[in-house]
């Protein structure tokens, strides 16, 4: 059980097997605690964050489809939600991000051997001019519009979706080159 | 809804992909890419990046305990009805058909392993609607009796986009000497089912989603 793929824990999530369920959480607890705490910046907020997360892992696993992505990026993408949704609640939301935003990213000697291959794109994060990668981080990592953070920093709204889609597209052609 | 032209969409590109578009804007963009392959490309790819950078967050120990908190709060009732249909043997036995359908489904979107005499027997396909597009997937799975678990994560979409509110549905299955069987189908919020069917696996030849009228929503072909 402990050595079997995130795939077949999910499959194993959606017969209803609790100990599928415990693997996975301790498999990947870190990681969506680390997002959620990111993202809410209080260590309650983000456990509850975290713990609806595997919840819905649970609920929604059927419907996981291992064509769009692995494991950890579905995961990641309930446990952003989840953390959005409990920022909200609190009236946290529209806050601007406190921490630099390079904090938020891993460095490349903090990617684990599954994801190697997201190395590059770390690099090409920390190498994004530093009004790209703060408005990047504030739209994927916190989920502010372009025009909420346009609003927020005082910045013209075509220039935050200007910056916003040349970050994007810059990290496109970097995770292109290692994934065709 | 507004029709959006490709250039009009290119604004909107960024934010779709980061997942903050709502409302209005994101029906259009939604509407624009379902007849648009070259911005669905566009989308998809950006869409990848975003996602993946969820994937560079730091790591970091939640509080001790917080496993068992999960755990304990995991219903035990959601999955009754799959645990009724699908003991923990089977499951392990429908991941391992799950690994290969990977592989398989991109092949051609059908797999079928016999097994041995005696052995579990697994069949796989892909539930496709009348216009080809894959909206989940058909399990069945045979070790003394056959089950079938159908997955159909695109189905809110379609009813959603399509289907009248009020109609029901039920599965229909042919088997391979053309008998039909219809049961009522009830999807749950995340869209599978489970049932144990009194044939064997060889015999299913097809297996449809119809509502009330018979009109077939989206089905899946073994045969």
């Amino acid at each position: 059980m402990w050595n079997v793929s995130d795939e077949a824990l999910v499959a194993g999530l959606a017969a209803g097997d609790r100990e599928a369920a415990l693997v996975l959480v301790r498999r990947f607890q870190a990681r969506v605690y680390g997002l959620a705490l990111t993202i809410t910046r209080d260590r309650g907020t983000a456990e509850e964050a975290a713990q609806d997360t595997f919840l819905k892992a649970w609920r929604y696993a059927a419907s996981y489809d291992a064509r769009r992505g692995p494991v950890a990026a579905w995961l990641l993408s309930i446990a952003r939600n989840a953390a959005l949704d409990q920022a909200r609640g609190r009236g946290r939301r529209r806050d601007r991000p406190e921490a630099e935003p390079a904090d938020d990213v891993a460095g490349a000697d903090g990617i684990d051997s599954p994801y190697e291959e997201l190395a590059p794109l770390a690099a090409a994060v920390r190498e994004l001019p530093a009004e790209q990668r703060a408005v990047l981080m504030a739209a994927v990592y916190h989920g502010l519009t372009a025009r909420e953070i346009s609003e927020a920093w005082h910045l013209p709204l075509g220039t935050v979706k200007t910056r916003l889609r040349l970050a994007l597209s810059k990290l496109r052609d970097a995770f292109v080159e290692v994934a065709p | 809804m507004s029709t959006l032209e490709c250039t009009e969409l290119v604004d909107l590109t960024p934010e779709l992909a980061a997942g903050n578009l709502c409302g209005e804007e994101r029906a259009a963009a939604i509407a624009h890419l379902e007849s648009c392959p070259s911005c669905q490309q566009v989308v998809n790819s950006l869409t990848t990046v975003a996602d993946r950078l969820l994937l560079l967050s730091r790591r970091v120990e939640p509080p001790a305990g917080f496993e068992q908190r999960v755990l304990a709060a995991l219903p035990t009732e959601l999955h009754s009805y799959r645990q009724r249909s699908m003991s923990r043997r089977r499951w392990v036995a429908l991941i391992a058909a799950t690994a290969a359908l990977v592989l398989t489904f991109a092949a051609g979107g059908l797999l079928i392993d016999r097994g041995l005499a005696g052995e579990p027997a697994f069949a796989a396909a892909e539930m496709r609607t009348a216009n080809g597009d894959v909206v989940g997937q058909v399990f069945l799975h045979e070790d003394g009796q056959t089950s079938l678990f159908m997955s159909l994560p695109g189905w809110a979409d379609q009813i959603q986009r399509y289907g009248p509110a009020d109609s029901t549905y039920s599965l229909r299955i042919e088997t391979t000497d053309g008998h039909l069987t219809n049961q009522p189908v009830t999807l749950g919020d995340d869209a599978s089912w489970a049932v144990q069917l009194d044939l064997d696996l060889g015999a299913v030849a097809n297996v449809a989603v119809v509502d009330a009228d018979g009109y077939v929503w989206c089905q899946a072909q073994f045969a």
